[in-house]
């Protein structure tokens, strides 16, 4: 039955493409807005802007590569991606940058490399495998817990980094993954539940900066020039930014500086701020509509794998950003994580690039069953 | 696949787009409640946080001398300090400071990259550095980089005059001398400028910032001549040194107009050196606020009072046996003199304690303590100077006044007053009997404005010209009949009084210690500069004869020859 066949290109998503194009250009624009353009040093290589530009080339490459790659190449790589990845995050520990207290990159001279980023793309392809390998028995414990392995031995070592939103990330995703492979939703109450009953013990073996922060999360008042003090400079520069907000590099939370990390985490806020609400709109909108792309990649997909791994793509896709919109809007605990395409950051954005181009290898090969199947169409 | 996931597929991925879409309304609702709902109240608070205000600080005035030499001035000094966390490339900023601050390079970057939240590179800077700093800091957008300048009092002279200055302290608060007294003149007007500002509270041209520039504090022309302060400060450190006194006063003032031109006083201390606790005792200036029995020189006072009540005139004789008895006390002359027929000049060049007694007794005390106030005892001389003391004089009926005092008041025991009112009244006698009001600032020079002199004041007019006259006549023929008088100046005509006052100690006089003192002006025949000279406890005399006349002498001298007056009197010969 798998027999390898031309792709497709007619079936490329454009749309998507597109969508996520116009959303980095975003991004782009923003981080020169929260870098350059206020200190007013040169665009040089060592910009952020430029190497956010930079980084989105490579990451279109690394697109294309992956959506001419076959899919299913990475089932059979599966345990080679799955151990070469365990590999760079036990090298993180040894040879890692140490930045703000977490260890989390590897310098590679030309760029800071982050494993964790690129873990969330290799455990999507290896899960999915194992998840379609047992579609029938994921209402089963036995495999559920198998198929969980996969990814809590790399959750841990993100979590040691410490990286506590990336393990959030990586475990919701592995979630989500698992109801659309069959798990039973009492079970994901049952998981729920042991969670909620295990909480307490997670709490105390928090470190204190993350206690710190869900607490501010509770009430950003309780120490305004500490950890509360970002979330109140994102809602003071959200909100001021009005309807129309105060235009390109015109946004005095960002441009005064008051609003700290804001090329990272923080650059929704900047984009609320200098976009005002219809920027903030537009850019929630272009997010949904790349994720409706990505579950139509879901749902076209000719196979329970390539499934699985649209699902995950679009998981992780749906977390990173509902999460970072989140903490923005003070709805969430302030959690590092970027916000997928705008964020300054290269391994973020390549692997968000690379998914993307897995998913489109998805639905350039998705008809190959259907030329001389039933004949259903899906477009 | 089973029909289990196949069927149930769909229905979650119909979910899951549902929730899709609701989450997407929630954080666009949340966006419409911040941005639009409450846009109001944020941006008010986004306004609040970059509203930058601040102080432009006014120059404090410099105090110069008459002939114009600083005293004491304003100079600005910078605090450079970094934050090492915002600054990007301390590489780059470390070898841009290094020439600045004239540090080396690997310090600098190691302060810019310690792990601390703040770090002090310089302290204290002054404009050659902070101007360059501070471009620096623009021209590469330094916000991790603070620049702060601040004005600050310096005294070049140091001790210098350092009784009559004053000083300012860290916090722009002053103390004693010129600087407490013409604080506001000194201090001027602050400005100040609001703006935007950044994170970091500099000023950024986001608004156009409104500003009212400062007005400079006034600058103070003082009485004082450098040269003539500099030979009272000389004399009187020789003075205290030879006779190994605890200190002294020297006063010179100008009889016609109460202008101050020298007032020092032994022990002094660097004016910049005031936070040092050892010192904080020396900045009080003593000439105006050390009260003391002035002794014998007062009798100047009880002869004015005498000849101006017509009790007494200058032809009158005395019959000194040598003590009197008032209110049960006997008063005696010095060393028991007993000289009998005597004149007015001798009861002044022997310095005859029972006839001045008997002269206040003579007046009576409501006559002799009205002249005493009229002289400006008991009172502030109001000169220009902070911290002034009125002196003591017993007042009758006060419960401390017994009978005795009037007697011993007339030759200055029993009484206490300042340097400056004795050398005020003295100056009065020899002023044709208008007591002035002492002054130290002679003009005052706004920053913007006209500049206002001071106008001598005449408190009173206290004896009249003819007493006055014939008093100094007195005085100065006492000098001249005592061919051993260390007061003396070749070639000039003095009149005035030594005094040897012992010193009050709970509720006696303490028979070891002294203070020995000179009042007298010159010269006699038209008198222009009095001259006070005071030695504390010294020890190789106890007597104003021998330790204050000389240094009145010398400064005389001196002063002659610096302001150019021509000798009125035959040079004495033997």
């Amino acid at each position: 039955m798998d027999r390898i066949s031309r792709p497709r290109f007619l079936f490329f998503d454009f749309w998507l493409l597109g969508a996520t194009l116009l959303l980095t250009a975003i991004g782009i624009a923003m981080i020169y807005s929260a870098t350059e353009c206020i200190t007013g040093e040169p665009l040089d290589w060592a910009s952020p802007t430029v190497r956010q530009a930079l980084y989105a080339g490579v990451g279109i490459a690394g697109m294309f590569i992956a959506a001419a790659l076959d899919y299913r190449l990475y089932a059979s790589l599966r345990w080679i991606l799955w151990f070469g990845i365990l590999a760079l995050l036990v090298i993180v520990f040894f040879i890692g940058q140490v930045t703000l207290g977490a260890q989390r990159w590897i310098d590679l001279r030309v760029f800071l490399f982050q494993p964790s980023e690129l873990c969330k793309l290799i455990l999507i392809l290896v899960t999915a495998k194992y998840m379609a390998d047992h579609a029938s028995e994921m209402t089963r414990w036995r495999h559920l817990a198998i198929a969980f392995i996969f990814a809590a031995i790399p959750m841990g070592l993100v979590y040691l980094q410490p990286d506590l939103g990336t393990t959030i990330v990586i475990g919701a995703t592995w979630g989500v993954m698992a109801l659309a492979a069959g798990m039973r939703l009492r079970d994901v109450l049952i998981v729920i539940a042991i969670c909620v009953v295990f909480a307490p013990l997670l709490w105390t073996n928090l470190r204190p900066y993350q206690q710190e922060r869900v607490l501010t999360f509770v009430d950003p008042g309780r120490d305004p020039l500490g950890s509360g003090y970002n979330v109140t400079q994102a809602r003071i520069a959200i909100g001021s930014g009005g309807v129309w907000g105060a235009g390109f590099c015109g946004g005095p939370q960002s441009q005064l500086r008051f609003l700290r990390i804001r090329q990272t985490d923080f650059i929704f806020s900047v984009i609320g701020e200098e976009l005002g609400f219809f920027g903030g709109v537009f850019v929630i909108a272009l997010y949904g509509f790349i994720l409706f792309r990505l579950i139509r990649v879901a749902m076209l997909a000719r196979d329970q794998y390539s499934k699985l791994i649209a699902v995950g793509v679009v998981a992780v896709l749906f977390i990173q950003t509902f999460v970072n919109l989140g903490m923005n809007l003070g709805l969430m605990p302030v959690v590092g994580i970027p916000l997928p395409f705008v964020s300054s950051g290269g391994s973020s954005l390549i692997t968000l690039f690379a998914a993307q181009g897995v998913a489109q290898s998805i639905l350039l090969r998705h008809r190959e069953l259907q030329l001389e199947g039933s004949g259903r169409k899906y477009q | 696949m089973t029909e289990t996931t196949l069927s149930r597929a769909p229905v979650r991925l119909r979910a899951a787009l549902i929730g899709l879409m609701a989450v997407g309304f929630f954080l666009a609702a949340r966006l419409f409640w911040w941005q639009i709902v409450e846009m109001d109240k944020l941006a008010a608070r986004q306004d609040d946080q970059t509203r930058y205000y601040a102080p432009i600080f006014a120059r404090r005035g410099d105090i110069v001398t008459s002939d114009g030499m600083l005293l004491a001035t304003d100079i600005f000094v910078y605090k450079i300090t970094a934050t090492p966390k915002d600054i990007r490339n301390p590489e780059r900023v470390a070898r841009e400071l290094a020439p600045i601050l004239g540090q080396p390079y690997d310090a600098i970057l190691a302060k810019l990259k310690s792990r601390d939240k703040n770090v002090i590179l310089a302290q204290n800077a002054p404009q050659s550095v902070g101007g360059p700093a501070q471009n620096l800091k623009e021209r590469l957008g330094l916000g991790g980089l603070s620049v702060e300048g601040k004005t600050k009092r310096v005294y070049p002279a140091n001790a210098f005059a350092e009784h009559i200055v004053g000083y300012v302290n860290v916090v722009r608060e002053s103390a004693y001398g010129v600087e407490r007294e013409y604080d506001e003149k000194l201090r001027g007007t602050d400005g100040w400028i609001s703006g935007a500002s950044n994170a970091f509270r500099d000023i950024i041209p986001f608004d156009v910032p409104a500003s009212k520039p400062a007005v400079d504090g006034a600058r103070l022309v003082l009485t004082l001549h450098s040269g003539i302060q500099r030979i009272a400060e000389t004399e009187l450190l020789n003075a205290v040194r030879e006779t190994r006194a605890t200190g002294g006063t020297i006063v010179i003032m100008e009889v016609k107009t109460g202008a101050i031109l020298a007032m020092a006083s032994s022990p002094a201390a660097d004016l910049n050196a005031f936070a040092d606790p050892a010192n904080q005792p020396r900045y009080a200036n003593p000439a105006i606020s050390a009260q003391y029995e002035p002794g014998s020189v007062f009798k100047i006072v009880t002869v004015a009072c005498a000849l101006e009540a017509g009790t007494v005139n200058v032809h009158s004789v005395f019959d000194d046996n040598g003590y009197i008895i008032i209110g049960g006390r006997t008063i005696k002359n010095h060393d028991d003199l007993a000289p009998g027929r005597v004149t007015l000049t001798d009861v002044m060049q022997m310095s005859l304690n029972v006839e001045a007694a008997k002269m206040s007794v003579g007046l009576g005390a409501e006559r002799f303590y009205q002249c005493l106030a009229k002289f400006g005892f008991g009172a502030p001389t109001r000169v220009d100077l902070a911290a002034e003391a009125a002196g003591k004089v017993k007042a009758v009926g006060d419960g401390e006044w017994r009978e005795v005092d009037l007697a011993t008041n007339s030759f200055g025991q029993g009484i206490a007053v300042t340097p400056l009112q004795m050398i005020a009244a003295v100056s009065a006698v020899a002023n044709q009997g208008k007591l002035m009001r002492p002054y130290i600032v002679q003009e005052i020079q706004p920053a913007n404005g006209a500049a206002r002199k001071t106008n001598p004041e005449v408190v009173r007019a206290v004896i009249r010209p003819e007493i006055a006259q014939t008093l100094t006549k007195v005085l100065a023929d006492a000098i001249i009949a005592e061919s051993t008088n260390k007061a003396s100046v070749p070639g000039y005509s003095i009149a005035g009084k030594t005094g040897t006052a012992q010193i009050p100690i709970a509720g006696m006089l303490d028979p070891r210690w002294t203070i020995a003192s000179f009042t007298g002006y010159l010269p006699a025949n038209d008198p222009r500069y009095a001259i006070l000279v005071k030695i504390d406890k010294p020890q190789t005399s106890e007597r104003g004869s021998q330790v204050a006349s000389p240094v009145f002498a010398s400064l005389a001298k001196q002063l002659v020859s610096m302001v150019g007056l021509p000798p009125d009197a035959r040079v004495a010969s033997k």
